[in-house]
């Protein structure tokens, strides 16, 4: 039915909304693993798809969050490191480019506020409730048109709002800066443990595995940094 | 004509017993932590087999999405101690065996529920008052 090795007899599509429901309700990866597995096996021994045994896969999750373990959240440890790491991609893809080409940093008042809403959006994300991760999960094509003309019609009002006026400052210590930050946030992440809580089969707790999702959380904690270099390696470029 | 009004949805999406009937959901909710445990006093063994055992007993076909969450509750009460095991030359399956703690909550329980269901019978079956 599948190629997943954690769950091979069970409907990709049931599995996705089954690891997601867990997820948002800050389940243990290990533990994610140790159902799904147990999903699976039930399904090959019975002979039954995923959706006849268990139902629905996101009330299957609810029955079970019951009495699974939840992972212990830290709201503003966590959304701060992915705060400073936001801070970092923006001033980064910001300030090299003039920084690589001797330019001044300039500018805008419209460029400020997109930074600021960005950083707010960014924050709002990291503190919301499972309620409404899932909604945004589960939104249709049309309720992320009307959240997105909204957040670009909140961008252009506080536009409108704000001082006019072009300012230049030095790229150099910005763009130091936002290296730093780019940095630290990346560390943080990894640090923070959430990239490299994997959803791992039972018994898959021996020390290759740990390694695996220690190189995983590593490979996943420095591609945003990775992408936002290469962007402003590029924008240099093509500035020059 | 009146028509009867449908019965209660049972455990799953249907608990065909031998005899054609379907036990009420309801009931099986208040007996089926008791009917498991009783299964795992015979011995370990994994969810599926549980549910055939269920099955063969007369309870109907239990679904996974009620006995795991039941498992797992009894699991987190302290009543079941849980386990995966490597299968022969495929995935292992997680099996559960009773704790001592199970096993007297099973002997109280089962002593208590045996006492309801006598109770139960004698109220419901005794004759009707004549009017």
């Amino acid at each position: 039915m599948s190629t997943d090795p954690l769950a091979p007899h069970v409907d990709p599509r049931w599995r996705d909304a089954f690891v997601m429901e867990l997820r948002l309700r800050d389940v243990p990866g290990r533990r994610i693993g140790d159902a799904l597995a147990e999903v699976d096996v039930h399904c090959r021994d019975a002979d039954e798809d995923a959706t006849t045994a268990f139902g629905d896969p996101v009330a299957y999750a609810q029955g079970l969050t019951e009495h699974l373990p939840s992972r212990a959240r830290l709201p503003l440890r966590d959304s701060a490191a992915v705060v400073v790491e936001t801070v970092g991609v923006l001033g980064v893809v910001w300030t090299l480019p003039p920084w690589l080409n001797g330019d001044p940093l300039v500018t805008s008042r419209g460029m400020a506020v997109t930074v600021v809403l960005t950083l707010l959006v960014a924050a709002v994300l990291c503190l919301a409730p499972a309620p409404t991760l899932r909604w945004l999960t589960r939104a249709r094509w049309w309720q992320v048109a009307i959240a997105g003309s909204g957040v670009a019609l909140v961008l252009t009002a506080l536009t409108q709002l704000a001082p006019d006026g072009r300012l230049e400052a030095p790229a150099t210590p910005f763009a130091l800066a936002s290296l730093l930050l780019l940095v630290v946030g990346a560390v943080a992440l990894h640090a923070g443990g959430t990239t490299a809580d994997l959803v791992r089969a039972p018994g898959a707790d021996d020390a290759r595995s740990l390694r695996r999702a220690r190189t995983v959380s590593v490979l996943i904690s420095a591609a945003l940094p990775v992408v936002a270099l290469l962007n402003a390696g590029g924008l240099a470029l093509l500035t020059r | 004509m009146s028509r009867r009004p449908a019965p209660p949805d049972p455990v799953g999406d249907g608990t065909a017993t031998p005899d054609g009937a379907d036990w009420p959901g309801e009931w099986l909710r208040g007996v089926l932590s008791l009917c498991a445990l009783r299964v795992l006093a015979d011995g370990a063994t994994y969810g599926y087999d549980i549910a055939q055992r269920l099955a063969a007993a007369g309870l109907g076909e239990i679904k996974g999405g009620t006995l795991y969450p039941l498992l797992g509750r009894l699991h987190a009460a302290g009543l079941l101690d849980e386990e995966w095991r490597p299968g022969d030359g495929g995935p292992g399956r997680k099996y559960y065996a009773l704790t001592d703690a199970g096993r007297a909550h099973l002997h109280d329980e089962g002593a208590r529920w045996s006492r309801f269901a006598d109770l139960t019978q004698t109220f419901v079956t005794r004759p009707e008052a004549a009017r």
